[in-house]
């Protein structure tokens, strides 16, 4: 009986460990495109001010 | 780019649904209609989760050799994140197998492992789904990493018909198709339908997420070429 319980538990944690891991990377990478996003569009218009300017 | 972002949160959504319709009931059937077993008794129900992840390891296996060799004709790199995705959750899947098999054996046949050819041959999945791993970590340039990664998963899938014709080929201790009472095979079946299309939806997700890892890294490139 406490094997039976050992390997349900065992598939629950592992599976329950992945999906959080791949929670995390989710989050981690949203935030990161967020960001890059808006890196990105205040490059864009820095360069169009300079471009203007000359 | 928002799409990709509202994608993930309507599989997110998934989730929930799935347990509630396909592994919520499947948990049901093992415990509650599936009959104990006369000779091992209850221990005999770990069947119904090593089996159907079994299934999967296998399945991710295939999946990963066939979009490897996609990569090679079409040398899109979604077929290398399709690739990687299903090696990732066969390996997870590969890593269960062996260990509630091992929970298994030690009831039904007193040892914890044993080199008997079908479950020497899943071992060998396993490593075959780590070396894809390492392989893979040691190469930066995504192209090259895509190539030789699905070169190393075309050359795993030949363990795939070895896993599933070593208890026919070989004399082994492992148990062939067992007569079964038909709410057992019925729970058995159902739980392996379940398992299957949970961890294909949890390879769709991953899949996804390392689309968005290119997306990001793809925005990095450009951030560094504009200063």
């Amino acid at each position: 009986m406490s094997s039976l319980l050992i390997a349900y538990l065992l598939a629950w944690a592992a599976t329950s460990a992945f999906l959080g891991w791949l929670a995390l990377q989710n989050k981690r990478l949203v935030s990161r495109q967020e960001e890059l996003r808006r890196m990105l569009a205040k490059n864009d218009n820095a360069n169009s001010f300079y471009a203007d300017a000359a | 780019m928002q799409a990709c972002t509202a994608g993930l949160k309507l599989r997110l959504l998934a989730g929930p649904l799935l347990f509630l319709f396909l592994l919520a009931p499947a948990l049901l059937m093992i415990f509650l209609y599936a009959p104990a077993e006369s000779t091992m008794g209850e221990v005999q129900r770990i069947l119904y989760i090593h089996v159907p992840v079994a299934w999967c390891s296998l399945s991710a296996c295939l999946a990963m050799g066939v979009c490897g060799s996609i990569y090679l004709v079409r040398d899109s790199l979604v077929w290398d994140h399709w690739s990687q995705a299903a090696a990732e959750v066969g390996w997870l899947c590969s890593t269960l197998t062996l260990a509630t098999g091992s929970l298994w054996a030690r009831q039904a046949w007193g040892v914890w492992w044993t080199w008997e050819p079908r479950l020497t041959s899943t071992l060998i999945l396993w490593l075959i789904f780590m070396g894809f791993f390492v392989i893979r970590a040691g190469l930066e340039d995504p192209r090259r990493r895509a190539r030789i990664g699905a070169v190393f998963a075309m050359v795993g899938v030949a363990d795939v018909p070895l896993i599933f014709l070593a208890t026919r080929w070989f004399r082994g201790v492992h148990p062939v198709t067992p007569e079964m009472d038909p709410r057992m095979r019925l729970t058995l079946l159902f739980a392996g339908v379940s398992f299957v299309v949970f961890f294909a939806f949890v390879t769709v997700l991953r899949k996804q997420q390392l689309e968005l890892a290119e997306e990001c890294a793809c925005m990095e490139s450009q951030t560094i070429f504009q200063r």
